[in-house]
């Protein structure tokens, strides 16, 4: 089994069952044309090696049977915190870093630049029934060969928070296997703006509007809640822009001294209340969120960076299916539905109006 | 949780006292409110001393005698605590007995007929109760039981059917109710004998009654397809203001009236009269400019021929007790003496503005839609332009509010002059069964003639009393659901807060109301009770009134901005407002008790704000 595998080399028909959904999305839309990071895939069957030679195998089904039934919240969090814990303290099988190690300096070479993201992306993460958004880490602006091994074994670890546990416990087959996990380590693109797009209304469900949301920079202000982004709304149809709300952006995420990760500074101040999604950008996002809803035939929600140029390009860094309740009535002016919801505050029942 | 269903029983209603209030109330109202926690607290304003309250001298019988759709016009029971009441805009005069025809034709048979036969589904019209000469009305709830579901199935099948009808059958209508009006006003009544004016004032009456089938059979169609227009625009994300603009701009005869009110104004100028206009009284303007001779006469002419085409409206909506201005032409010659007391108002820049302006709401409402809904959006648009409420609520007060109780009054009067009474309007002090009864010889005008001078000093009694009519009365609750409540007398949550806890004028700085006519004015408060004074609102005040009707609408040429105690977003002034570009705030509730003749306010018609800059000194 590779212990590595590019991006580039996976085939769409079964990237997600060999890397988990969030990796496996970008080989797939990397296949219909969508601009995605360069990058490679530390497998789960890497993960299960180093776990094996590290004697963690064991541990870890000794702890699985002591989660039997249904746990209390301390006995989770207790045991949580003795995993993380002992699974840190394990080095990271030589063979498994050293081919991480190797795969990184090509991916250096390769993108002409060292600093890069390393992502979790756990087997059925995302999947429709239970969605792991945010449960597992992802390490922004890392540079050097060892601090990526490190953030790797990171990632792994990160199944055994107790957050990530309690997630764990709630899926019916939990009882039978630790979820596992490949981990992706992706160039990291020299944000010019970054944000999320949504192919339908997040909020009203609506298919005939595309919402997109950015900051100028990486978007890591805007995820951990520190900025507001600017906001705008598109017609999925024409793509014309709708409506468009500047958000005063106090913050930038930028990338620490020495390839530490990420800081928020102050946002430099003439740029706090200029529009950061222009015509070029939000016709390049709504284009690209518009295939990619097409391609899966659901509505998504889509991770951008708009690269510093020049040329600027819209590179996908994470794509998902959104959950909407429920098919949305498109927009019909019809007389008597317009007055019996809002004249008369009646709804449409199987059996007919009723209030 | 369906609060709706439990507020109104009084089974779970616990009154509070006064001292655990958490808000400013009256001490007259208490609270009444669920059992369970979080419940929506009503308000009960007492109907107290109103039940008990003697009606008109010697009315005993004059009620229940006209035929009512669902529920008869009434006084108030005590009963009636467990209803909302509001006090009715449109009589702030009130009403004198033969007036209360207008409760039995218009409330008791209009609305309630036009709401079952339609059917509405949301309820069976409105009811109304008499306090001294002041109307509070309610609307009627289905009753316990109704099949909503039936009643929604019936109104689904004749509302599309009444649509692609509307603009052909409002023609007909239009042409039935003039053809009346024709016949009725060209009657000789002096030719007539007792018999003939009998069967005149029935023949009056039948039109009256047939008129507000008519208003109400329109009006409740194109009340509900505007507010499911609306309702759509919001679901839209259109601004809820900017839905009126949409159906502005469009012409209707009252503005035909004021245009040919600034013709006569421009003549008057040419002929050297402004100085007349000038140094004589409102009142003596009439004998004053007949008496010149030379240009005056002519321009009396002039003016006689105009009121002769647009003189036949009343200074209120449907009140016997009211002339016309071809009999009283007082009114309109006072606004001519205001209209050249100022810049000409340049109708057509006013016009221009408001379909521009109508077209920029289109515009942006469009850009911000996407073309799916752009789609319903343009056909419910198309839809409510064909049959446009707002146009309709000024066409139809032509050929039907401003006019309808005009043939009643004339038999009125002219009975009164072959009886010889005391006064020429004595007969509007009767009612209806008495002056019937007066024509048929069943009573005499001497036997009469006491309770009508008893009447008078009633009526007089409660017209001082106006200004501290309760706005609401009953169970008031802190939200109202039906939108013609809201959207026509503007019943909104503010209205409700500020009616219910009243206004004092030392605390009060600023109303919140309703946004109905762009812009930021300021401008000198003019309070006015009723159209009677008028004229002497002075270029550049701000209008503060109950509401206006359209006789106001010239008004609106001269003022800086108008603010009103009720109304909402289709109500007269937010309709005139928007076609004068004034800005306009309604349904502040309780402006006219707050502000003064005098203060300096700001009207910030895009916000609903009135905000007080400086007291005037008289009342500090």
């Amino acid at each position: 089994m590779s212990r590595v595998l590019w991006l580039d080399d996976l085939e769409p028909h079964d990237a997600t069952a060999r890397v988990g959904p969030k990796l496996g999305r970008l080989a797939e839309l990397s296949a219909v044309g969508v601009e995605v990071p360069r990058g490679f895939a530390v497998t789960a069957s890497a993960c299960a090696e180093h776990e094996g030679a590290a004697g963690l195998t064991d541990v870890l089904a000794a702890a699985l049977g002591r989660l039997d039934g249904t746990p209390a919240p301390l006995e989770v969090s207790a045991l949580a915190r003795d995993l993380h814990a002992h699974y840190l303290s394990c080095p990271v099988e030589p063979a498994v870093a050293a081919e991480v190690e190797a795969a990184y300096r090509e991916l250096v070479a390769q993108v002409r630049d060292d600093v890069v993201a390393v992502r979790s992306s756990a087997l059925g993460e995302d999947a429709r029934e239970a969605s792991f958004a945010g449960v597992f880490d992802s390490y922004l602006g890392l540079r050097g060969a060892t601090d990526v091994v490190a953030a790797v074994r990171e990632c792994w670890a990160s199944r055994f928070s107790a957050r990530a546990l309690t997630y764990q416990l709630r899926r019916p087959w939990a009882a039978a296997q630790w979820m596992p996990m490949a981990v992706g380590v992706l160039e990291l693109l020299p944000a010019y703006s970054s944000g999320v797009a949504f192919s339908a209304h997040p909020t009203t469900g609506a298919r005939d509007r595309i919402v997109v949301e950015g900051t100028f920079g990486w978007g890591e202000a805007v995820v951990q809640g520190l900025v507001t982004p600017d906001r705008a709304e598109l017609d999925a149809q024409d793509g014309r822009l709708l409506r468009y709300g500047v958000a005063d952006k106090a913050v930038l995420s930028t990338l620490a001294p020495g390839g530490a990760g990420m800081v928020a500074v102050p946002m430099p101040g003439a740029r706090r209340s200029e529009a950061v999604l222009d015509p070029g950008t939000l016709r390049a996002v709504g284009d690209v969120v518009r295939t990619i809803d097409q391609f899966y035939g659901h509505p998504v929600d889509v991770e951008w960076v708009v690269t510093q140029g020049p040329p600027r390009r819209c590179v996908v860094v994470q794509a998902r299916p959104v959950t909407i309740s429920g098919p949305v009535p498109l927009p019909v002016w019809d007389p008597v539905d317009a007055a019996m919801r809002y004249a008369f505050g009646a709804t449409r029942s199987p059996d007919g109006w009723v209030r | 949780m369906r609060v709706r269903a439990v507020r109104l029983l009084p089974t779970f209603c616990l009154t509070e006292p006064l001292a655990s209030r958490t808000t400013a109330l009256p001490p007259w109202c208490y609270r009444r409110q669920g059992a369970e926690r979080g419940c929506r607290v009503d308000i009960v304003v007492p109907l107290g001393a109103l039940v008990d309250t003697p009606w008109y001298p010697q009315s005993q019988g004059a009620l229940g005698r006209s035929k009512a759709a669902v529920e008869p016009f009434d006084t108030f029971r005590p009963e009636d605590e467990s209803r909302l009441w509001f006090l009715d805009f449109h009589w702030p005069r009130g009403l004198t007995p033969l007036a209360t025809l207008w409760n039995e034709d218009g409330y008791a048979w209009g609305t309630q007929l036009a709401a079952e036969r339609m059917p509405l589904p949301s309820g069976r019209g409105i009811a109304q109760r008499m306090a001294g000469t002041h109307t509070y009305a309610s609307p009627i709830p289905l009753p316990e039981g109704t099949d909503f579901t039936a009643r929604a199935a019936a109104f689904e099948r004749s509302l599309p059917r009444w649509l692609d009808g509307f603009p052909a059958s409002w023609q007909r209508h239009r042409a039935e109710l003039d053809a009346g009006w024709d016949r009725l006003q060209r009657r000789e009544l002096r030719a007539l004998d007792r018999a003939g004016l009998l069967d005149a004032l029935n023949e009056a009456r039948a039109y009256h009654r047939r008129a507000f089938e008519i208003h109400f059979e329109v009006m409740y169609p194109l009340l509900a397809t505007y507010l499911g227009f609306s309702g759509m625009c919001r679901q839209l994300g259109v601004p809820a203001a900017e839905v009126g603009r949409l159906l502005q701009g469009y012409d209707t005869p009252i503005m035909e009236t004021d245009r040919q009110l600034w013709s006569l104004t421009d003549r008057a100028r040419a002929a050297g009269l402004a100085p007349v206009f000038a140094a004589t009284e409102v009142a003596d303007l009439a004998a004053t400019l007949d008496a010149a001779g030379g240009p005056a006469t002519t321009w009396m002419t002039d003016f006689r021929d105009v009121l002769r085409t647009y003189g036949w409206r009343t200074e209120g909506s449907a009140d016997v007790a009211l002339p016309s201005w071809v009999e009283d032409p007082t009114p309109p010659l006072g606004l001519i003496k205001s209209f050249l007391a100022q810049p000409r108002h340049d109708f057509e820049a006013a016009h221009h503005a408001a379909v521009a302006d109508r077209e920029a709401a289109v515009d942006s409402a469009r850009s911000r839609l996407t073309r799916r809904e752009t789609a319903a959006f343009d056909a419910g648009l198309a839809a409510v332009r064909r049959a446009n409420f707002m146009w309709w609520q000024d066409d139809h007060n032509v050929v039907i509010d401003l006019r309808v109780a005009l043939p009643i009054r004339w038999v009125a009067l002219e009975v009164a002059r072959q009886v010889g009474a005391d006064q020429e309007d004595d007969t509007v002090f009767l009612f209806w069964h008495e002056l019937v009864d007066l024509l048929a010889g069943a009573r005499r005008y001497a036997d009469l003639r006491p309770r009508i001078a008893a009447r008078r000093e009633y009526f007089d009694r409660w017209h001082a009393r106006r200004p501290e009519m309760p706005k609401v009365l009953g169970t008031v609750p802190d939200r109202v659901d039906d939108p013609i409540l809201v959207e026509v007398f503007g019943l909104t949550e503010h209205y409700l807060d500020a009616a219910r806890s009243g206004g004092d004028p030392e605390q009060v700085q600023t109303l919140t109301g309703v946004p109905v006519g762009r812009g930021v004015a300021r401008g000198k408060v003019r309070v006015l009770t009723d159209a009677d004074h008028l004229h002497l609102l002075q270029p550049g005040e701000v209008l503060v009134c109950e509401s206006t009707s359209p006789n106001w609408t010239p008004a609106f040429a001269t003022i800086a901005a108008c603010v009103c105690d009720g109304g909402g977003t289709l109500s007269h002034a937010a309709i005139v407002g928007r076609e004068y570009g004034v800005p306009t705030v309604t349904a502040c509730a309780i402006a006219t008790t707050v502000l003064s003749d005098g203060d300096l306010v700001e009207v910030d018609g895009d916000r609903g704000t009135v905000r007080r800059l400086a007291r005037t000194a008289k009342a500090s």
